[in-house]
């Protein structure tokens, strides 16, 4: 059965994919089974599953990964609404003249993934970049760890991250669009409030709905003690000092769709992935536990699982003349179109940078949080790397950060509290 | 409003506050609750060696005249020169050999406190200790055998702002400090957010504009130059120099708009004391400062700020305070004299009643730390860029109705008359010291803004893709000045300063993230950055003053961090059209989450060409020369 039948029909996955695509157990003939440990002695049996850095550092780098049953039940790989919008707008979405998508009105989309079933790469990306959350609005309280190439944490970041779409909404009143917001992609701010030296730094980023246009940037960097406009072009730099997380890496499609070009499909098949149960509830803060490179903290403990079917899309930056990056690759899930992970090169063909990302449903036995009617599913943690400098930073979501920073999600109140200007000022000293 | 009513408003915020965090602490389980409050801090040393081999030239130590020999022949206005001999200034006990410009230690911290959801208690506190001195040698007064005018302090008072302003008692009600120690909290306010409105009643900092360093739009608050001066780290601007006071500011957002508005108590800029590193006042002035008149002032004023299709447009009005004031003769503002018998040169004793008969009325006083000699009074009016005749001849005919004209002194309408006549002054009287006075007038400022940002979507490598560019001018009508000859009677004139900013980033290569690279230009039409009316520029030991047209001053500026952001190096141009350059490079090393360390070099060049008198570098090299400076922070 096609999958976007069987998704239709029940939202489970099995029936699309033959049995061997849906148990590690069968695919590995019985060599490995959930609860097994991948690790340097057994990691060529699925070296086929994995990117060729997360490989390399398993096998060199005493990265271990933890297996767990293949989830078919697509309503706990992404939000519950999203999934809903995506079945019920199938079929509704084009690419108008300008290379914006577009609902059959010809107005900005009108929720979910436009593109669910990819016929190339600039439709994974483009139902991609529309929605990196895949909610409407979320507030991401994060903590992120820069370690150097011989394991050594020398930065420690706190702050928040929060995404708004004013279109293509799929719970938030007024949906699909936010009246007066609907030439806007996103809103979208990301604040630091430890460690002291970058504690009260903000940037704010306003998406264009032209897919081809730069958001406008404006910062409240406390030195200047104001919010001024800043250029925005410049998108492969790291944020805070030590760390590899650049704005073009954002959910692996951090920049305007157009930006990139040359976008196309270059390999499907299964991989393996953390794609659920990722939420790490007997931490009290969601911390995740580390292991593995020279001091045993450069990986986060993680669990994945035998993914189906994943598209490699391969992409360059058409509109990044100097940027360090040649070329990028972004494995998405098939079934939910999510970035797995991503593998970039630089401009002369070498292994640069990786991200691979967990998601999960944070709901565990009787704990849970929620989203809306549903419990809330979202990334839990990434790691970023740089497989040249050996340094790599880990990125997790954690129930707060200092400033009483915390998880909000579906809430309008995101926008007057993160997504303006005036937010920047009081969250700035 | 008076300072009682001052004090009841204070208390009345404090009792809020108070009530506020009860009610929260009742509101939510635990007011001590670690949930509610974060605490993180810095500890940091900054020290600046100075690489030339002299001081600050308005200091006692630095002057040019120490130990040296000047020829003096004094005259009365209208006749020859009566009497002919040589002086010496001050000697050998001042030889400027101090090499540390700067050697503080500070603290900072950051308490935020969460009331409600909505409502926060931000404070940001800090102190300083200014060790220079105990590693080298400084200033006392009793080396130049000075009785009064530092009023037998024996210590060079780096923060108290009360040794220079003397009259006044705490000039801050959030600043607690001494000769080598300040404390205060630039910030401690309630941060109210209720949808787009957000309201911030406390000690707070308001910055506006787009242009960085040059002040157009940035009109609110003045500057604390008591902690390197304006010769910090330029990538920081005014961060650490800008006077926080005591204000309610509402901000609202209106769509693509904010409308901002603030009412403030008025707190003034605070210039380095008299014989610290920076200072920049003639250190044998001695100012009767009136801030007392209008501490209890309000500043308030407004902007708008928003989108108007591919326009970033702003505006601003504001009426409020001069913050560094207007400085004029005034008699022996702090009475050293009436008490007391002046020195008469010439004679071998001190006449009684001399004091209060010649000096008290006037706006001189005889003492070691003032004046020897016409030419070096001729000299420091030009570096201060003053007219020395006219300064002469108000001092004669505005101070006491006249007063000195009972023993003879007449104005002159010519530097070598008044330079004999000066001469004649100091055989008789000795070295003489100036009593002026400063006060702040209030006026209105318009300000208009226009930001723009190139596109070339065709050539995305163009140094020109997404260059922001912005033009800023500010309006004063009437804006009063110092008058350049310390006329009892301002300057006051209408005046306009346009400045223009271009800032983009662009990646020169791969290998390297985006250097950031900002260019600005400043033109002013009636002052300098530092407020001196431009009458007043051009003068030297030789000629008085002609003036410039406008004062025109340019920079450049870039940050280049390393592909990982551990190590950043900046460079800062200032150049000054009329000859004077400010050259800043820097680099910056966070080798980890806790350390990180700034070095950076100042140098200053005044004398590029033209008259050194016509540009501003010059005031700065001749108070801190070429520096080279260290920060070396820890942040927990």
């Amino acid at each position: 059965m096609p999958l976007a039948r069987a998704l239709a029909k029940d939202g489970d996955s099995a029936r699309a994919y033959p049995d061997e695509l849906l148990s590690i157990e069968e695919w590995s003939g019985g060599r490995l089974k959930p609860g097994d440990e991948i690790n340097a002695g057994n990691v060529d049996l699925v070296e086929a599953l994995l990117d060729p850095i997360r490989y390399a550092q398993i096998k060199d780098m005493g990265r271990t990964l933890q297996l767990r049953a293949t989830t078919t039940d697509v309503s706990r790989l992404m939000p519950v609404p999203y999934l809903e919008a995506t079945l019920r707008n199938a079929g509704r979405a084009r690419f108008d003249a300008r290379g914006n998508v577009v609902s059959d009105d010809g107005g900005p989309w009108i929720g979910g993934n436009p593109f669910p079933d990819p016929r190339d790469g600039v439709e994974a990306f483009a139902g991609h970049t529309l929605s990196w959350g895949r909610h409407d609005a979320v507030v991401y309280p994060f903590k992120t760890y820069a370690l150097t190439g011989d394991g050594v944490p020398r930065y420690e970041y706190e702050g928040a991250w929060a995404e708004l779409s004013p279109v293509a909404r799929v719970v938030m009143e007024p949906r699909p669009h936010w009246p007066g917001h609907e030439n806007r992609l996103r809103y979208q701010s990301l604040l630091f409030v430890y460690p002291e030296s970058v504690s009260g730094t903000a940037y704010l980023n306003i998406w264009p709905y032209d897919h081809h246009a730069f958001p406008e940037l404006y910062g409240y960097l406390p030195q200047f003690r104001r919010i001024r406009k800043l250029p925005t072009d410049q998108r492969f730099e790291p944020l805070v000092p030590g760390s590899n997380l650049y704005l073009s890496d954002a959910w692996a499609a951090g920049d305007p769709l157009h930006t990139w070009g040359d976008y196309r499909i270059v390999w499907r098949g299964p991989v393996l992935a953390a794609v659920s149960g990722g939420w790490n509830p007997e931490h009290p803060d969601w911390a995740h536990a580390t292991h593995g490179g020279p001091r045993g903290q450069t990986f986060w403990d993680t669990a994945v699982e035998l993914v189906p079917e994943a598209i490699a899309v391969e992409a360059r930056p058409v509109k990044f003349p100097r940027a360090p990056v040649g070329k990028k690759c972004v494995w998405f899930d098939a079934r939910t179109m999510l970035p797995l992970s991503m593998v970039s090169y630089d401009r002369r063909g070498e292994l640069f940078r990786s991200f691979d990302g967990a998601y999960g449903v944070y709901a565990s036995g009787d704990r849970q949080v929620m989203a809306g009617d549903y419990p809330y599913w979202s990334w839990t943690h990434v790691h970023g790397f740089d497989i040249q400098s050996g340094s790599m930073t880990r990125l997790e979501q954690v129930r707060e950060v200092r400033g009483g920073h915390r998880l909000m999600v579906y809430d309008q109140a995101i926008y007057q509290r993160y997504l303006t200007e005036t937010a920047l000022q009081r969250h700035g000293l | 409003m008076t300072r009682r009513q001052w004090q009841r408003v204070s208390a009345g915020l404090v009792a809020l506050a108070a009530g506020v965090l009860s009610s929260g602490a009742h509101a939510q389980a635990g007011w001590l609750d670690p949930a509610r409050w974060d605490l993180s801090g810095t500890l940091r040393m900054d020290t600046a060696f100075r690489l030339s081999n002299s001081e600050n030239t308005v200091n006692e130590r630095g002057n040019p005249y120490n130990n040296k020999e000047v020829q003096r022949a004094g005259a009365l206005p209208g006749l020859p020169p009566l009497l002919f001999d040589s002086t010496t200034r001050n000697g050998p006990d001042l030889t400027p050999d101090n090499h540390l410009n700067l050697a503080q230690l500070r603290g900072e911290f950051s308490f935020d406190y969460r009331v409600m959801r909505n409502l926060e208690l931000r404070v940001r506190g800090r102190a300083v200790h200014e060790r220079a001195d105990m590693m080298f040698s400084k200033f006392r007064a009793s080396q130049i055998g000075s009785e009064r005018i530092y009023e037998s302090n024996e210590k060079v008072v780096y923060f108290a702002p009360e040794s220079n302003m003397r009259n006044i008692s705490r000039w801050h009600p959030f600043e607690w400090s001494g000769n080598d120690y300040m404390v205060d909290f630039p910030a401690f306010y309630l941060n109210w957010q209720q949808g787009p409105l957000n309201v911030r009643v406390g000690n707070q900092q308001i910055a506006w504009g787009q242009l960085i360093f040059f002040r157009i739009l940035d009109q609110v608050q003045g500057l604390d130059l008591r902690r390197h001066s304006a010769l910090d780290f330029a990538g920081e601007e005014f961060s650490d120099k800008r006077v926080s006071t005591p204000a309610i500011r509402a901000t609202y957002q209106l769509g693509p708009w904010i409308l901002e508005a603030f009412g403030q108590k008025f707190q003034p800029t605070i210039i380095p004391n008299a014989n610290t590193p920076y200072n920049f006042l003639f250190s044998g002035f001695s100012v009767h400062n009136n801030y007392d008149d209008v501490r209890d002032k309000i500043d308030y004023g407004a902007r708008a700020r928003g989108v108007l299709g591919p326009f970033v447009i702003q505006a601003m009005a504001a009426r409020r305070h001069e913050h560094l004031g207007q400085f004029r003769w005034v008699p022996d503002g702090h009475g050293f004299a009436k008490n007391a018998p002046a020195p008469i040169d010439l004679l071998p004793i001190d006449l009684p009643l001399t004091g209060a008969l010649i000096f008290a009325p006037s706006a001189h006083y005889p003492d070691p730390a003032g004046v020897w000699s016409g030419e070096e009074w001729f000299y420091q009016a030009g570096a201060a860029r003053l007219n020395g005749v006219t300064a002469l001849n108000n001092s004669i005919d505005q101070v006491s109705d006249g007063h000195l004209r009972t023993f003879l002194a007449r104005p002159c309408p010519d530097l070598q008359c008044a330079q004999r006549e000066l001469d004649l002054f100091f055989q008789l009287f000795g070295p003489l010291t100036g009593n002026i006075e400063q006060n702040y007038h209030q006026g209105n400022v318009f300000g208009l803004g226009l930001g723009y940002t190139i596109e070339t979507p065709s050539r995305p490598a163009s140094i020109f893709n997404q260059m922001i560019v912005n033009v800023e001018a500010v309006y004063e009508p009437n804006r009063v000045f110092t008058d350049t000859g310390l006329s009892v009677n301002y300057l006051k004139e209408d005046d306009l300063t346009i400045g223009v900013v271009a800032e983009t980033w662009h990646r020169w290569t791969p290998a390297f993230p985006g250097m950031y690279m900002v260019w600005q230009y400043m033109h002013r039409r009636k002052g300098d950055m530092f407020g001196r009316h431009l009458s007043g520029f051009g003068g030297d030991k030789n000629n008085v003053p002609t003036g410039i047209d406008s004062f025109n001053a340019v920079v450049f500026a870039f940050q280049q961090p390393s592909p990982s952001l551990v190590w950043r190096f900046d460079f800062a141009a200032l150049y000054d059209i009329k000859g004077g350059l400010l050259l800043q490079p820097a680099v910056k090393w966070e080798p980890t989450k806790n350390w990180r360390v700034d070095a950076f070099v100042n140098f200053l060049e005044g004398s590029l060409h033209g008259k050194r008198t016509e540009n501003i570098v010059s005031s700065l090299q001749d108070a801190s020369g070429h520096e080279l400076s260290f920060r070396i922070a820890y942040q927990f």
